[in-house]
């Protein structure tokens, strides 16, 4: 499948208790440890996939979509890991450089 | 009941030290004439086929004043003893018999004679004495005017037989009090037959506060009122005669009718007072049996100690499982042998003293190491008594299971079958559980309470209601409660009471009483239970509202 390489700058944001924190400004799902036939989008198998992209977010601006999924990660294979895990790279780094694979995109 | 001998702790405490530890009892002649015939009653033993033959108790229960005295010989278990061997063989242990007390009764547990029935009774007849005069008097006083029992009120020279006549008269309103006061009576026999005519449950050391009490009212009351009726009537025919106000009879029947009231409301304090007030629980009560460590917990009301003491023990006859004093020490299998033996050699040949020193220091560690690892052997021992009581109750339950369909066929087969009762039938079934049956009973240390004739008789009351070979086993499997036990039903038990606190004192949080029979003590502790603080939570129902956790989504 074609991969798109997406590169994503954090923005300051404040979090529920008001911290400063990066965000990005999407939502993901999904993992190894998670059972997809349980996802109401009804994903096909446990990668890592983005569930919502909020208007105006660094995620939007980058070109992140809804329904994404995401492959690799500042190099980090994203195809078999865990939900926490992922969560816890995309946190790591103020710049993410995605792959990401799109339904239907095949080609440039 | 305020006359009798006061048990109070002290004297509890002096014939404690009196009586001796669990199995040397103080005996009378009988149990000499019983050493002489064991010998020959093991040997007649052996006719029966159930008789145990390497098991033989000598229970002498003959009035011990509530004391059994127990004999016991345990022989090596021999596993043949279903063939007829008639060798007793040695290795007897006895018990230890004690010096002869001539005949005399245990001194200060008086179970039968004179003073104890004295005891027993005499608060009993003093109430009915009273509560029956007490009855009577409504009665009496609106008998005795037209009796003609007061003289003041016969035709003579004070009042003149018209006045008596007058005086004497009773119209409709007075018929009304009349018919009043008679239902008033009947309901007041009523309800006095239904709570208080009864053989009381306990004789208490103590006099029982609230119920002296009612009786005092009681007294004072009926005393009163004759007191008040006398002069009145007394005084009354004197006026009358001067031609002043009088007392006329409708005025004594009204006068007996408010004495009827004070009655039926007496007999309702009473009421409250000693059945209802303490029906609401208020203090939790831990009872632990002493010998074995069976505990139960109650919750009990407000009562005073020795109601208290009543109580307890009837929830123990009823509750608790039997205590048998055969099952304290494990019986150990004989292929075990004792514990290992602490050897220590003499190394290196040097001084002696020191040796010495360092002797016994090995020799207390050796202890010490020796006490430590019981805890296993006894943890062994356990696990092997109870595997063996599992094995022989599975065999127990198969032989009467297959006894039991024996004598199904018998009834159901019509044409060959010589009808029997039960307890032919019982007979005829026996022996085909009878070797099960006898060594579980060993293995469990029962026998002494079972004997072949209670077995049989047992066997054929199940036979004749068509039980099952379960219900049949039941009283062998479960030994509960206490009063299953036929040697404990016995008309009069006696307990000792101890406590430090005064005996008709209320019970309250903290005070620990002791109840004692021969080895058996409850130990009762009486701790308050919690005030509690019932708070409303209110839980909006719109928050009762779910969303279904998904594949858990984060935000990044």
């Amino acid at each position: 499948c074609l991969q798109i390489p997406i590169t994503l700058h954090k923005e300051l944001g404040l979090d529920p208790e008001g911290r400063e924190i990066l965000k990005c400004g999407f939502k993901i799902g999904g993992g190894i440890d998670q059972d997809y036939r349980k996802s109401p989008q009804g994903y096909t198998d446990n990668g890592i996939y983005v569930t919502e992209v909020h208007d105006g977010s660094p995620a939007a601006k980058s070109g992140l979509r809804m329904h994404d999924k995401i492959l690799q990660c500042n190099g980090y294979d994203f195809t078999m890991v865990t939900h926490k895990k992922a969560v816890d790279y995309i946190k790591k780094h103020p710049v993410l450089n995605l792959l990401v694979a799109r339904k239907g995109v095949t080609s440039t | 009941m305020e006359t009798e001998s006061v048990k109070s702790a002290l004297s509890e405490q002096s014939s404690r030290s009196r009586r001796s530890r669990s199995h040397t009892h103080r005996n009378n002649h009988r149990l000499h004439s019983n050493r002489s015939t064991r010998s020959t009653r093991s040997h007649r033993k052996g006719d029966d086929p159930m008789a145990p033959f390497q098991t033989s108790v000598t229970l002498s229960d003959e009035n011990r004043d509530g004391q059994e005295v127990i004999e016991v010989q345990i022989l090596p278990q021999d596993d043949n003893w279903g063939e007829n061997t008639t060798a007793v063989t040695g290795n007897t242990s006895e018990q230890s018999e004690v010096e002869d007390v001539g005949g005399g009764q245990w001194p200060g547990e008086p179970d039968t004679g004179f003073g104890f029935v004295c005891h027993r009774y005499v608060g009993s007849v003093l109430t009915a004495v009273l509560s029956v005069a007490a009855f009577l008097s409504p009665l009496a006083m609106v008998v005795l005017p037209k009796l003609g029992f007061f003289p003041a009120l016969n035709p003579g020279p004070t009042v003149g037989l018209q006045q008596r006549l007058q005086l004497l008269s009773c119209g409709a309103e007075c018929k009304g009090l009349l018919v009043s006061l008679a239902f008033k009576l009947v309901l007041l026999a009523a309800g006095a037959w239904a709570i208080f005519l009864r053989r009381p449950r306990a004789t208490m050391p103590r006099i029982f506060l609230f119920r002296a009490a009612v009786l005092v009212l009681v007294l004072v009351c009926t005393f009163a009122y004759w007191l008040f009726y006398v002069v009145q009537v007394t005084e009354g025919a004197v006026t009358s005669a001067t031609g002043e106000e009088a007392v006329d009879y409708k005025s004594l029947v009204a006068y007996s009718s408010s004495l009827t009231d004070t009655l039926l409301f007496i007999h309702y304090l009473a009421v409250v007072l000693i059945e209802i007030r303490h029906l609401q629980p208020t203090y939790y009560i831990k009872v632990v049996r002493s010998p074995d460590g069976e505990s139960r917990a109650y919750s009990i009301g407000q009562l005073s100690i020795q109601r208290a003491a009543v109580w307890v023990l009837e929830h123990y006859y009823t509750e608790f499982p039997i205590y048998n004093p055969y099952l304290e020490r494990l019986p150990v299998s004989k292929s075990r042998k004792g514990g290992s033996s602490f050897k220590f050699y003499d190394v290196d040949g040097m001084n002696n003293s020191s040796m010495q020193q360092s002797q016994s220091r090995a020799m207390l560690a050796a202890h010490a190491r020796r006490r430590d690892s019981s805890h296993n052997e006894r943890f062994y021992e356990e696990h092997d008594y109870e595997r063996r009581v599992k094995k022989r109750k599975a065999r127990l339950i198969t032989a009467a299971e297959e006894a039991f369909t024996h004598i199904k066929r018998l009834h159901n087969d019509q044409v060959p079958a010589i009808p029997m009762d039960p307890q032919e039938a019982a007979q005829a079934v026996f022996p085909s559980l009878a070797r099960a049956l006898q060594k579980y009973l060993r293995v469990t240390r029962q026998q002494p309470r079972h004997s072949v004739e209670s077995i049989l008789a047992h066997l054929a009351d199940c036979l004749s209601h068509d039980l099952t070979p379960r219900a049949f086993l039941e009283p062998f499997l479960v030994p509960a409660p206490v009063l299953q036990n036929e040697k404990e039903q016995k008309p009069v038990q006696t307990w000792a009471l101890i406590c430090e606190e005064l005996l008709s004192r209320p019970i309250s949080h903290g005070i620990t009483f002791q109840l004692r029979q021969n080895d058996v003590s409850l130990l009762c502790h009486i701790r308050a239970l919690p005030h509690f603080n019932i708070t409303e939570e209110v839980v909006d129902p719109k928050s009762n509202k779910f969303v279904l956790r998904l594949n858990s989504e984060t935000s990044v």
